[in-house]
């Protein structure tokens, strides 16, 4: 009797351990239904974007530059690319990101946000056009990709920037 | 929630250890478990469900297998072991090695196959090996099944040792689990390792990282030969002091909490071979791949060809471990050769070296090791180490290679002298040997550290984490 009520008890944790199991399944299916990764190279995706704005009055910046002003070591990541305003008054940038790992983009956002916070500080008082930009400025996390962009044509690029997924 | 934070150091640890000491005896384990899971949800609010499955999922697998052997089921226990080595794996595997197992199905396939790449739950490869040494044990029969959930629960989760080890095999911990003693010695202790690890992190780890990062972004053609090598030793320091300033920090919490955890550095940089290398390197996980699958595959009990695979597999696997990337996987394969070349080729050689060029010998594999261990694709690495090589037609030295050396030199110097035992023989002999002033010393010593870490921290915004990502 005692052995049946053991043999009872020892089912139920199997029934447990398989439910566990199950429920581990539908955690990782629901996990998998959420944004993709896109597989578009950083090039495609830089290209679809610099071709909707007025690049004129900016340059592509260095991995130091990128370092120096966002804090990003470029070489962390699938992809990064920076352009910057060749006038220093000027605060139009643009900066794309493919991460390599998902939990980066937190790092990036972050560090998009900084450098927003920083240009504001900067021009607080005086350049009401800057800061007009840098308000209208546009960041966007989409899978394994990160958008930062401060220019007139920022509603644009980031057009061309989503369907270049 | 890493615990070089002012939030942790602040806050968090305080309140823990309150509540940790007002708790009667019997609530201790049930204040570590909820404390760990917080700490742990803190940065993780969705996969915190991931770890409660490993939880119940473990424990009742070890519930099983006792419960079948007791009725000479042998086959069932071998199905219930072999179950939860597969869904331990399974699940490692899945969120450590799938998307790089599609982008490289990819790069062969004349089509793409679309993939949402899942961010790494925190600290998985840590306690997924800590299960794994669960299960094991009671299958092999070598410790008894842990009857209580909570205090498994606290085995899986503990904060201090939960993101990045030392991984903690559950003989090692079953008993403090059920019986362990807080005395204001062991605590006192448990502070002064937490403190000098903290140093190790904030002070020496994050200044010396941010010379390395700045090298390294400088572009691969660029790069002078000496200031390739400045960049790679700043970054074998920073890995050092990083991984083993978290490791000595998880130690003196666990001793704060009455816990003993195994160490898991012993001043690796002074070692005078690789194989020396590695028994005072992440000394937790070569021990995990020495009892778990070295010793069950023979070993070096067995023939030579045989042994050279068993070091062989090991060392793939540890290389694959660290992180799913081709690079970790020919660094496994490096020390792979390394070893067995040490063990097989040169043995004799190397014992008559004089000590200083078997030091020299050492630490130039190491460095060229971290080389494949920081790069981010074999490209990348290959360029790296080109580059140390004056093989991207740089000059020997250039103005870059001097400004970083000059400006970094002084912590290099430090950081060179504190990973021998000199340093801390020093340190102690000054901390704890001057009498009646003893103890103002020490405090003022360690109280230092904690001032000077906590200013870095509340000024800088460069605080990360390496062994994060693993």
């Amino acid at each position: 009797m005692i052995r049946q009520s053991e043999r009872k008890i020892v089912n139920i944790w199997e029934g447990l351990k398989y439910a566990c199991i199950l429920a581990v399944l539908v955690f990782i299916g629901s996990l998998l239904l959420g944004e993709a990764s896109s597989n578009a190279s950083i090039e495609e995706v830089e290209s679809a974007v610099t071709a909707t704005m007025d690049l004129s009055g900016m340059e592509k910046a260095s991995n130091r530059m990128m370092k120096r002003l966002y804090g990003l070591n470029a070489n962390d990541y699938e992809g990064a690319v920076l352009y910057i305003s060749t006038f220093n008054m000027d605060v139009e940038e643009l900066l794309i990101v493919k991460v390599k790992d998902i939990s980066q983009t937190e790092t990036v956002s972050a560090a998009a946000e900084s450098r927003k916070e920083t240009q504001l500080t900067n021009f607080d008082g005086y350049g009401v056009e800057q800061c007009q930009l840098l308000n209208d400025s546009i960041l966007n996390v989409r899978g394994n990709y990160i958008f930062f962009v401060v220019s007139p044509n920022a509603k644009e690029a980031e057009k061309a920037f989503l369907g270049s997924l | 929630m890493i615990f070089s934070s002012i939030f942790f150091l602040y806050v968090f640890l305080p309140i823990t250890l309150l509540l940790y000491f007002l708790m009667p005896k019997p609530g201790k384990n049930i204040v570590l478990l909820i404390v760990s899971l917080i700490f742990y949800a803190w940065g993780e609010p969705i996969y915190v469900f991931l770890m409660l499955f490993s939880i119940i999922f473990n424990y009742l697998t070890g519930m099983e297998i006792e419960a079948y052997r007791e009725e000479g089921e042998e086959r069932r226990v071998r199905f219930c072991f072999w179950l939860a080595v597969g869904v331990n794996l399974g699940l490692l595997g899945f969120f450590k090695y799938y998307g790089f197992f599609l982008e490289n199905l990819n790069a062969i396939l004349p089509f793409d196959i679309p993939y949402k790449e899942l961010p790494l739950p925190v600290g998985i490869s840590f306690y997924t090996f800590q299960t794994l040494s669960y299960v094991i044990d009671v299958y092999w029969g070598k410790v008894k099944v842990q009857k209580n959930v909570l205090s498994f629960g606290l085995y899986v989760t503990m904060f201090p040792q939960l993101i990045a080890g030392p991984i903690v095999q559950y003989s090692d911990i079953e008993r403090q689990l059920k019986k362990r003693k807080t005395t204001l010695t062991k605590f006192g202790e448990g502070t002064t390792w937490f403190l000098r690890g903290l140093g190790k992190k904030v002070l020496l780890a994050n200044n010396i990282g941010m010379a390395f990062d700045a090298i390294n972004a400088i572009p691969k053609g660029e790069l002078s030969v000496l200031a390739a090598w400045v960049g790679c030793l700043a970054y074998t320091m920073q890995i050092y002091y990083d991984f083993g300033g978290y490791s000595d920090m998880a130690i003196g919490l666990g001793k704060m909490f009455g816990f003993e955890f195994v160490k898991n550095f012993e001043y690796p940089y002074i070692s005078k071979s690789i194989t020396e290398f590695w028994r005072r390197w992440h000394i937790s996980l070569s021990s995990w791949f020495r009892d778990y699958v070295y010793i069950p595959l023979g070993g070096n009990r067995v023939s030579t060809p045989k042994c050279i695979r068993n070091i062989f597999i090991v060392w793939i696997l540890t290389g694959f471990w660290h992180g799913a990337a081709w690079n970790f996987m020919i660094w496994g394969l490096y020390y792979g050769i390394l070893l067995c070349l040490e063990k097989y080729v040169f043995k004799s050689f190397l014992e008559r070296m004089p000590e200083f060029l078997k030091h020299v010998y050492t630490m130039f594999f190491v460095m060229i090791g971290w080389g494949f261990f920081f790069s981010t694709s074999m490209g990348d690495a290959f360029g790296y180490l080109g580059a140390m090589f004056g093989m991207n037609g740089m000059p020997l030295v250039d103005s870059n290679a001097r400004y970083y050396l000059m400006s970094n030199l002084w912590i290099l110097v430090i950081c060179v002298i504190c990973a021998t035992p000199a340093a801390y023989r020093w340190f102690r002999s000054f901390a704890f040997s001057r009498g009646k002033y003893r103890v103002g010393i020490s405090v003022l010593l360690y109280g230092g550290i904690l001032l000077l870490s906590t200013a870095y921290l509340v000024n800088a915004t460069y605080n990360p984490f390496l062994y994060f990502r693993f």
